[in-house]
Formats: structure tokens, sequence, C-alpha cells
């Protein structure tokens, strides 16, 4: 059998529910990890040993009983830190919420909890989910685990990197423009910004009501399902919850992809922002794979890539002043730098600016549903490159910096990105897959035929491979 | 459109605002103002009166 | 509750800024104008739980 830390929920899930594996053996794995290997890549702000350890123990009396729960039932997780906790701080990896102690659950802590997973601790996160890779907060940033002078990304870093790591299961991040399919991708793994609306924001720290997504992180795509039929619910303390019928995740990914059309938006990644080559050859081949699988592959073409960026960028600017401007006046000390300047773009953006924006956003949507109409999932990168070094990317907005992943924040589209690859110097390769609004399990089914396919799920960062094995 | 906008105008802008910048950011906020107007006058162009807004209004129970 | 401008604009800088022209006649009552509106802003800028959303929502299904 593989080492505890390198099953997959898929693969951990029939042998809980069997009882051949303990939800107390394996969450006490996870901790002695977390205890040897997280002080050098800081995914976890707190770590919540006594908690976990107590769920574990109670999910194992149930199991035993003959109560078990579904497929999350014994499985470790951790939550980006601002995910609420009740009773337990939710921090949003600032000064400001140091002792912001939620008095309930997020929805989606309370659906994950309810569904039987165990609560390691609470994930590090860039600033209020904007801040960047900052070293002026009360915590370290996180690491990337396959090399550990180079960057998660953010905003959901520490989510990325714990699972990378193997130092949870699954985790939950957020994404208001990329910020858990940027960490999913240079650190190796699967991640999904779900369709607007499909998973609850309730007692989640907004950074833009109508931009962000909360969704799951894990080493597969199969696992990213899993943890959606729990996520996925109707929530009318969500003004942007939608009421619709659930799709059947894990059970869609059993149907193939054979027949499927991908659509490539090759026109981003070719003329409208340069991209690392090596990245552009990992979406060549996936697309070798797919023709393989069965699919048609044609080119799509979809407005510039900057057209996205401006709407996004102006709305998300104003929302997140809207909710911060308070603070950023009164105590702009208990900031880190780069969110206290990020924020504050958003008070030049005037009323009339920010609806415009909006009417753009109204245009955007329309035009991706028609391109939706002549193919089932469209494909791009998520990065323009691999993880630069710690420290490296820069602080401010950038013409030169273009997002692939702000796109579909803005249309809401259900986004996944999966890990297409190494480079030469064994950084994690990445491409984005893209679906129809709640169409996010056929998102998952063709990620999952793909990793299903090649071989880059079994590869897990060597050195902390090598580092578990040591300390055996 | 100019290029830049003067540390003065912006300082305009930014007591208006109600916040403040320390000296040594001056300069990096000053360029991510100019690309955020940029935005601006991109998404600012003409559209039909039936281009609304990508966020509805729904009232409770629709 | 902190408020701005914490330095007054006078009205006619922030016409200038937006492009717009109005004769002296129209000037005194905009002023009014602007006061009132100044005033409904420093009522709804009150302290607001995080958990208090906009109404107005991205909205990509159909009941």
């Amino acid at each position: 059998m593989s080492a505890l830390y390198d099953l997959t929920i898929a693969e951990a899930a029939p042998l809980l529910k069997a009882k051949t594996l303990s939800p107390v053996e394996l969450t006490a794995s996870y901790l002695s990890r977390i205890e040897a290997f997280d002080g050098q890549l800081n995914a976890y702000l707190r770590v919540l040993p006594e908690q976990a350890m107590a769920a574990a123990r109670k999910a194992e009396g149930e199991i035993m009983k003959g109560g078990y729960k579904g497929p999350l039932h014994g499985v470790p997780i951790g939550l980006k830190d601002i995910y609420n906790t009740k009773g337990i701080a939710t921090t949003g990896h600032s000064a400001l919420y140091k002792d912001h102690v939620p008095e309930e659950d997020a929805t989606t802590t309370r659906l994950l909890a309810e569904a039987g997973t165990i609560l390691l601790g609470k994930l590090s996160t860039w600033e209020f989910a904007i801040g960047g890779t900052s070293f002026d907060l009360p915590w370290p940033p996180a690491k990337n685990p396959w090399n550990l002078a180079h960057d998660p990304a953010g905003s959901s870093s520490g989510s990325g990197a714990a699972i990378a790591a193997g130092l949870a299961m699954g985790s939950m991040g957020t994404d208001t423009g990329g910020s858990i399919r940027g960490p999913a991708a240079w650190c190796g793994i699967s991640g999904l910004k779900p369709t607007y609306g499909l998973v609850s924001r309730r007692g989640i720290l907004p950074l833009s009501f109508s931009l962000d997504h909360g969704g799951p992180m894990c080493w597969t795509s199969e696992d990213c399902a899993l943890m959606m039929d729990v996520l996925a619910q109707h929530d009318p303390l969500d003004p942007g919850s939608a009421d619709v019928a659930k799709p059947d995740f894990a059970g869609s990914l059993q149907k193939g992809v054979k027949g499927l059309r991908i659509g490539v938006v090759r026109h981003f990644f070719e003329s409208d922002a340069e991209i690392d080559p090596e990245i552009k050859s990992g979406i060549e081949a996936a697309l070798v794979t797919f023709r393989e699988l069965g699919c048609g592959v044609v080119d799509v073409t979809l407005s510039p890539l900057s057209a996205y960026g401006d709407a996004a960028t102006l709305i998300s600017r104003s929302e997140a002043f809207a909710f911060h401007e308070e603070t950023l006046k009164a105590t702009p000390e208990l900031y880190g730098e780069l969110a206290r300047q990020r924020i504050m773009m958003g008070a030049f953006v005037r009323a009339c600016d920010y609806v415009n924006a909006l009417r753009e956003r109204g245009r955007l949507i329309a035009e991706i549903a028609t391109v939706f109409e002549t193919v089932d999932v469209l494909i791009c990168p998520t990065m323009p490159g691999v993880a630069p070094k710690l420290g490296d990317l820069g602080n401010m907005m950038s013409r030169s910096r273009p997002s692939f992943t702000r796109v579909f924040n803005l249309t809401g589209s259900p986004a996944l990105s999966v890990c297409s690859g190494f480079s030469a110097a064994g950084l994690p390769l990445a491409m984005q897959i893209v679906g129809r609004p709640f169409q996010d399990d056929l998102v998952l089914r063709v990620g999952s035929a793909f990793e299903k396919a090649t071989a880059f799920r079994d590869l897990r960062p060597a050195q902390w491979a090598q580092q578990a094995l040591a300390a055996e | 459109m100019s290029e830049t906008i003067s540390t003065e105008a912006f300082q305009v802008l930014l007591d208006r605002a109600g916040i403040s910048v320390k000296p040594e950011h001056m300069d990096e906020m000053r360029n991510a103002f100019m690309l955020l107007q940029a935005m601006r006058e991109r998404v600012r162009k003409p559209r039909g009166y039936d281009a609304e807004p990508a966020h509805i209004f729904a009232p409770a129970g629709r | 509750m902190t408020d701005t401008p914490a330095t007054p604009i006078p009205i006619e800088a922030k016409l200038a800024e937006y492009g717009l022209r109005v004769g002296p006649e129209t000037l005194e009552s905009l002023k009014g104008s602007v006061a009132d509106l100044e005033a409904a802003a420093r009522t709804i800028r009150v302290r607001r739980s995080y958990l208090q959303e906009p109404v107005h929502a991205l909205r990509l299904w159909t009941k």
C-alpha cells in the first residue's frame, strides 16, 4: 500500500468504509507529518491537533457502528483561513483579523464537517486573499513543496502547498481572479473554481462579492468531484447561491470523454499574451492526449484577454474597497503593504466605471455562451509561466502580466486547473479546463480522464517523499 | 491620455479618498493608477441601452 | 467613523475631472445637490458586517 499521505481521497474512502483504515490512524499520520515538515513549508497558520483527533475518534466510532456517511467520512482536510470556523480564529492571514473568532461556521465548513471530514487546521493565504506573497504579516508566507525556494502562488497558497506536500487530503481555497487555480497550477495539483453560485460563499471573508468563489483543491480531479458532491448545495443565506439541481459529480466521472468537443482559446496564449514555451508545450501535448481519448479539438475565438482583465479589475477593486474602506482608513498599519496598496486602488474607480464594467461583463458572458454552443469545454493555460522564486512576484497591476484565470471569474464559468507535466527544472506545468455554467461535473470528468491517461499524478514532490521516507 | 499623473494631482485624489500612501510607494501607486485609468477608458465605450449590467436584482423568492 | 474627503475638493474641480460643463446659474443649485448627495453617502457609509452582501448578484441560473 502507498504511504498514508500518498493516498487520494478516492483511494482512502473504500478502506475507511471497509474499516481497514482507521480515521484515527490516518489523522495521526497527517498531524505527525505536519509537525515534522510544516515548519519549512508554512502551509498552516494554525494546526488543531486536539480537535482533529477528537473528530477522528468520533468518525471512527460512527463508522464502526455502521454509520458510514460517504467518501469524505474520516478524511483529513484543511481550510484556507478565510473560511469561518466557529470558535476558532479566522484571520485572513492579517493582523487586522488576528483575534477574529466567528460565532458560526461558514456554510461550507459546516457541510464538510457534517460529511465527516476531519479539520486538521487553518491554511495560510495571501492577506485577505489579495495581498500577494508578503513578509510583513504576523505569519510567514507558504512555500512551494516542489522547491522551497519558489512561490506556491496565491491567494490559496497554503491550500495548494498542503495538498502537494501531503499535509492534507483535501483543502478549500477561494478564487476571485485565479486564487484556487494559480496555486493548483504552481503546486501541481487539481483545483476547481466552481460555477458562480454553486458553492456557498456565506461565512467566507469577502474580497469581491460578485467574483469570489469557494472551491476544492486536491491531488486529483476525482477527489475534487468527491468534495463537490458535498459542497454543492443551495444556500438561501448567500444571495448569489443557485437553486439548481445538483449533478452527480463522482458518478459523472465514469462516463468518459469520447466524442467531446474541446475548444482551444489559442489567441489567449499565442497573440494576446506571451507564455513560457514549456507551458505551451504542455498544452499541445495534452491536446494530443485528448485526441487519443476520442475528443475533437478545434480553435475558438473569444474577446481579447485584456477585455476580461479590464472589466474584472474594475469590479474587483471597487468591491474590495467598498468592504475595506473604513478599516483601511482607520487602521492602515494593520494591513500588509501589498494588500493595502492593492485594495486602495478601488478608491479611484468611479460608480459609472463600475456599472459599465458590469455591462461589459454581461456582453462577455453572452459571448462565451455562444462559443459554448459549438464546443463542450475550453482549454487554455492557467498561468503564463512556472512558479518564480518566492518574493519575485510583482507588487502591483501590470499590463505585461495578463491573467488567464480572471476571465472565468468574470463569466462565472466552472474552471479547473490540472497538472499538465513538469518543466525541465522540475516545476509543475498546468492548464485550465473550462465549461458551461453548472457543468462542473463535465469539467471534472475531462480533468480526471486526462489525469488517468497521463502519469503526472504518480509523481510527488521528491524532497518531501525522501524526507518522509527518512522519517519513517 | 497623459502617460502619467503628477505627484501633486495624485495626492489630491488620495486626499479626497481619505487614504495615505508612504512616499516610497508613491511611484508604484501612480503607475497602477494610470493602468486603472486606461482600463476605465477601454471599458467606457458606446453601448446600446439594452446592454444591461450582468448583476441582477432578484427579489426574494424569485 | 472616518469620513471623506479629508481635503474638500471644489465642485468646479470635480466637474472638470469628469469633463462636465455647467453655466454659472447651474453651479449654485448643483452645490446644493452635491451636498445632499454627500450627506446620503455619509448615511450609507456605516459599519457593516461582512455577511451583509449587495442584493444585486450575478445570476447564471434560472429556476
